[in-house]
């Protein structure tokens, strides 16, 4: 597993999880690319509009208890790789806890082969 | 190298132990905070606070206690009082000799609670049980 030490408050570790976003009354799927505490970068075959709110699910079992998290797009452009996709990256807004001990416990475990 | 959890790098549940211990021994001991612990013995704290950062640390899933905003909604926790917590907690980690940086992510995993817990207004509290008292620190003398 790669991880970014960069200067944000915590470091993204690459991962790979389905996600649902709902936005403007449409679900829009992707996969992380990248998850930490406060923020994700999603891959999505969808633009969703740079400000707006979403609602962001993780449709993976274990982190089924932490449910939907609202967030807003900080920045979504093609990936540079496959233009037909985008990169979504998003703020979490106020995370759940649920949430936060899942991203936590990932963050600062030790790598596993799914990453 | 092999990459090990901040857990690992922390010390393991001994550190954490011994931190809790004089983490709590300090607000316990608070004139102000001290006020929402009346009702729960020190060393049952201080095992959940250990099992809680065991989990966010990566040293293993074994917090099964409530959530951190469902456990203080009856708490009236101003972010004064929080701050106030926060250096208790950074003098506590500093005195048992852990490592600047991973003081930093240890705060820094304690910090992201603080949206969860902080209230703006009593009104903002809510009782757990119908016999829940709201909970408010005493005004500072």
């Amino acid at each position: 597993m790669e991880r970014d030490t960069d200067h944000r408050d915590f470091s993204r570790p690459k991962i790979s999880l389905a996600v649902l976003m709902s936005t403007e009354g449409k679900l829009v799927s992707g996969s992380t690319v990248n998850l930490s505490v406060n923020g994700l970068a999603i891959d999505s075959d969808k633009s969703i509009s740079v400000g707006s709110d979403i609602g962001l699910t993780i449709e993976d079992s274990q982190w089924q208890k932490a449910g939907e998290q609202r967030a807003e797009v900080l920045r979504c452009q093609p990936l540079k790789h496959n233009p037909s996709r985008y990169l979504v990256v998003i703020k979490l807004i106020n995370p759940e806890d649920s949430y936060l001990m899942e991203s936590l416990a990932l963050i600062h475990g030790k790598p596993t082969l799914s990453e | 190298m092999k990459e090990s959890s901040l857990f690992e790098q922390i010390g393991g549940r001994p550190s954490l132990e011994k931190v809790h211990k004089i983490f709590y021994d300090k607000i316990y001991d608070h004139p102000l905070l001290k006020a929402f612990f009346v009702s729960i013995e020190q060393k049952v704290i201080e095992d959940q606070q250990t099992n809680f950062m065991t989990s966010n640390m990566g040293g293993g899933k074994i917090y099964v206690g409530k959530a951190p905003k469902s456990a203080h909604k009856h708490m009236f926790i101003t972010n004064e009082l929080f701050n106030l917590r926060s250096e208790l907690l950074k003098q506590s980690i500093n005195e048992c000799g852990i490592p600047y940086e991973l003081q930093k992510s240890w705060m820094k995993i304690d910090s992201a609670f603080r949206h969860s817990m902080v209230k703006s207004n009593l009104s903002d509290c809510e009782k757990r049980f119908s016999t829940d008292e709201i909970m408010v620190a005493p005004e500072p003398k």
